[in-house]
């Protein structure tokens, strides 16, 4: 009679549980309960997360040296910014206010470049409104710009200037008394005239004619009075003076 | 320590609490988190010696198995809010002292692998802990029973964790295949096949002892 294969592993794993079930036991040592409280007594007398406080502590320390060092970095480039008025080179600069202002070249460039933080940027442009006002109340009659001996262009320091605000473009207005001095004249406002009170050396008035005593009349198509404001449009390049009982009118002549 | 020295020397019967419950483990549970000791002491009467014998028979060392038999209770008691009773107790606890186990297993593997002592044994034998000659005189019967004791527990521990955790709840502490599925994780026909498997590979290496 042949043996069944599997009946025959069947008892020999009935056997190998046996043998396991069989296996003596061993127990715990009598000092076990003990040793299980002694480690939970040590285990709360160490406070739970007491290392959270110090790794907190540097990791807030941590952010705020980089937000720090990140703002003293945008408030540099802001100093460096506002200190230095932008510059900007152009061809063909008129040399006259009264060409059209749109193409003067006193546009302020963008002192807040794009890899400038976004804080950096506000910095920069609130120094730069306050450098602009008091560029506007210390500044001078003109300043001359300075003439490239190269390619003819011409270097201007683009401090707004009071006259016209090219952020403003074509819209802009400038009142006469801003105007004048752009052109070299000092001139006031009596008996209802701009009276002429005198002309710089070396100025587009001088160049063009303008000497003391002269009324202005108009300036370009635009008759004057004292509170006259000009836009672009406006400005051309002929200005109109009574000399005597004479009226002349001025033009710049192009070149 | 050898198998000789524990079976004559520490065993206990272990004639637990257990079987006659005053309290039900869910109730001890309770009680303990309600911060009354003498239930967590309950608890770990009725628990010590089964978990310290499931450990020894899984590692196969025995002060190995009694640390991580205490460590089992440690994290029971610090884990005990977060406990809840829709498993069995000795399910959960068990299922600590596993894990526990098994990363002591791991730990053991990466010693292995950067012990440089590990480059120069040829022979697994020489692995195996050592043990002092004992001088005491011994019967020969006992003698005998020790050596297959030997060789059964150092069978189970060639076991791979997957079937040696099945087979060491199973056959040695007696645990349902229910039970022992609720242990692993597993369904229950997995633990079968499991536990089947791991019978088998007894068996072949334990051919000719039984």
């Amino acid at each position: 009679m042949k043996e069944d294969p599997s009946e025959n592993l069947q008892l020999v794993d009935q056997q190998v549980s046996k043998l396991l079930h069989n296996l003596p036991r061993v127990g715990s040592p009598g000092d076990f309960e003990a040793k299980v409280r002694s480690r939970i007594a040590n285990s709360k007398s160490v406070p739970e997360r007491k290392w959270l406080v110090p790794t907190f502590a540097s990791a807030s320390l941590l952010v705020l040296l980089t937000f720090g060092f990140i703002f003293w970095l945008s408030g540099d480039s802001a100093d460096l910014v506002a200190s230095q008025p932008p510059t900007e080179v152009v061809d063909s600069v008129p040399t006259s206010p009264f060409a059209q202002p749109n193409t003067v070249v006193d546009k302020p460039t963008d002192p807040t470049p794009a890899n400038i933080p976004i804080a950096g940027r506000e910095i920069a442009a609130e120094r730069r409104r306050i450098a602009t006002r008091s560029d506007v109340r210390n500044r001078s009659n003109s300043r001359p710009p300075t003439e490239s001996p190269e390619d003819g262009s011409e270097v201007r320091l683009l401090t707004p200037a009071p006259t016209i605000n090219a952020n403003v473009g074509s819209t802009a207005r400038v009142l006469l008394k801003d105007y004048f001095p752009m052109i070299g004249v000092d001139a006031s406002f009596e008996n209802n005239a701009w009276v002429v009170r005198n002309v710089a050396p070396e100025t587009i008035a001088s160049r063009i004619g303008v000497i003391q005593g002269d009324v202005v009349e108009s300036i370009g198509s635009v008759r004057l009075a004292e509170t006259t404001t000009l836009d672009g449009r406006e400005l051309e390049n002929k200005i109109t003076v009574r000399r005597g009982n004479e009226l002349k009118t001025l033009e710049r002549r192009k070149p | 320590m050898p198998l000789d020295m524990i079976g004559r020397g520490r065993t206990e019967v272990h004639q637990i609490s257990v079987s006659e419950p005053k309290l039900s483990d869910h109730a001890l549970i309770e009680a303990t988190k309600n911060g009354d000791e003498q239930a967590f002491s309950e608890i770990i009467g009725r628990y010590r010696n089964p978990i310290t014998n499931y450990l020894y028979r899984f590692l196969n060392d025995y002060e190995e198995a009694v640390d991580l038999a205490q460590e089992t209770f440690v994290r029971v008691y610090f884990a005990i809010d977060r406990y809840h009773t829709g498993f069995a107790f000795s399910t959960y606890i068990y299922r600590i002292a596993t894990n526990l186990a098994i990363s002591e297993l791991r730990k053991r593997k990466r010693r292995t692998l950067l012990s440089l002592t590990g480059l120069f044994q040829s022979d697994p034998e020489e692995t195996a802990e050592y043990q002092p000659k004992d001088d005491r005189p011994l019967p020969d019967e006992d003698l005998i029973e020790s050596e297959q004791n030997q060789i059964i527990a150092r069978a189970i521990t060639a076991l791979p964790p997957k079937y040696r955790v099945p087979i060491v709840l199973r056959d040695v502490e007696g645990l349902s295949y229910e039970e022992v599925a609720g242990v692993m994780g597993l369904g229950l026909g997995t633990t079968k096949s499991r536990i089947s498997r791991g019978r088998a590979l007894l068996r072949e290496k334990l051919d000719g002892h039984v």
